[in-house]
């Protein structure tokens, strides 16, 4: 795939960090990424919400990290060596996501990206931006702006 | 014409009092028959009461100005619980493995806790029962089950070793462990927002990633 090429045809190039969720590969737009942090203490907060797994102190501010795969109904496991937090900022906020790993950056025109197969409840599936194909795997491109609800955006500002 | 001198001049004590707008009216016309007598000096004797009632109004009506510019500054100040100081000292510990921390000047006192409570019939999930101490009753409140209820499983089994006795003293939270106490000012603390769900939630202590009581939300969840 022509990445490299610029905008030659098929939209403007945008960049996804991508990163492994139970073997599958899932990128988000790069632009919304302000780093990402090795797993060390993840202190958790009584009272919060299931999918929260707890705070984290990133140079004196408070960052909430959200248990990806239990948001995305996937099994939990341990923390490994390769688990990373990726610190997002969405359109309400700055968050962090707990990952099994995060793999790389790719670029897609806009024209590579499809839209998600319509095969989960609207509930699983409003975080589905769309679907790219990479090296013959598919890519989901997640939309973090609706990774949460707006209730749980406002639920998770409390912490 | 002669029943309205006798009004003004010599009415006795007991009519005033039962007919104050007589009475009133009386004092009025009084004042009236003597300005036409007193001279202008008397006059200006008597014009300072109203003024005085002038400058009370003008006085009442300034205050709530600076109260409303003062109240505008607590608002922008994330809501912060009334008790906050610049520097006040915090008690860590521990429920469920989580570490938590209470305001020590929110707290009348710690007690060593056995596990042994009298239990009253009808009383909340999160009571464990009630103690005395100093012959005076004491509800021992499991922490764990009034402050995150989520993290309990059927398996879940504390064992409070502690308890920070809250309130008038007749309130009791059951803790695992005591850790430490630490100096917090303001700043170290990321305070709760105005639209929190939780009364008993102040803030994080950033420094230690541990929620900070506010012991008087918990005593109104208590109430509740």
């Amino acid at each position: 795939m022509s990445v490299d090429d610029d905008e030659s045809g098929g939209g403007p190039l945008i960049q996804f960090v991508t990163f492994i969720l139970m073997d599958e590969v899932y990128g988000i737009n790069v632009m919304q990424v302000q780093e990402v942090l090795r797993v060390t203490e993840i202190a958790p907060v009584p009272g919060a919400p299931s999918y929260v797994l707890g705070i984290v102190n990133l140079r004196g501010n408070v960052v909430t990290v959200i248990d990806t795969r239990k948001r995305f109904g996937l099994p939990s496991v341990e923390v490994s060596d390769n688990s990373r937090i990726v610190v997002i900022e969405s359109e309400k906020q700055v968050v962090g996501i707990l990952v099994d790993a995060v793999a790389e950056v790719v670029e897609l025109r806009e024209d590579e990206i499809d839209a998600a197969p319509n095969v989960g409840t609207d509930e699983s599936s409003r975080y589905i931006q769309g679907v790219a194909t990479q090296e013959g795997r598919l890519l989901i491109l997640v939309d973090l702006n609706k990774l949460l609800t707006d209730e749980e955006w406002q639920e998770i500002s409390m912490y | 014409m002669s029943l309205g001198s006798d009004k003004n001049r010599t009415k006795p004590v007991s009519e005033k009092v039962e007919e104050p707008d007589h009475a009133l009216k009386s004092y009025l016309d009084t004042l009236l028959l003597e300005i036409e007598t007193i001279p202008s000096e008397s006059v200006t004797v008597k014009e300072p009461p109203p003024v005085a009632d002038i400058k009370v109004e003008e006085t009442q009506i300034s205050e709530p100005k600076a109260e409303q510019s003062t109240q505008t500054q607590q608002q922008q100040d994330s809501a912060l619980p009334e008790w906050v100081e610049n520097e006040f000292q915090v008690l860590l510990f521990k429920v469920n493995g989580i570490t938590m921390g209470i305001p020590l000047n929110a707290m009348k006192g710690i007690l060593n806790y056995s596990g042994e409570a009298s239990q009253l019939p009808g009383q909340p999930a999160w009571s464990l029962g009630v103690i005395l101490n100093r012959d005076e009753k004491v509800v021992v409140i499991d922490s764990a089950r009034l402050l995150m209820p989520e993290r309990l499983t059927a398996d879940t089994q504390t064992e409070p070793q502690q308890l920070l006795l809250i309130g008038e003293g007749d309130r009791a939270l059951a803790v695992d462990t005591i850790c430490n106490t630490m100096s917090v000012v303001k700043e170290d603390v990321r305070w709760r927002n105005g639209i929190h769900n939780k009364p008993w939630y102040a803030g994080i202590i950033v420094e230690e990633l541990s929620v900070l009581l506010d012991v008087d939300g918990v005593l109104q969840l208590l109430a509740a």
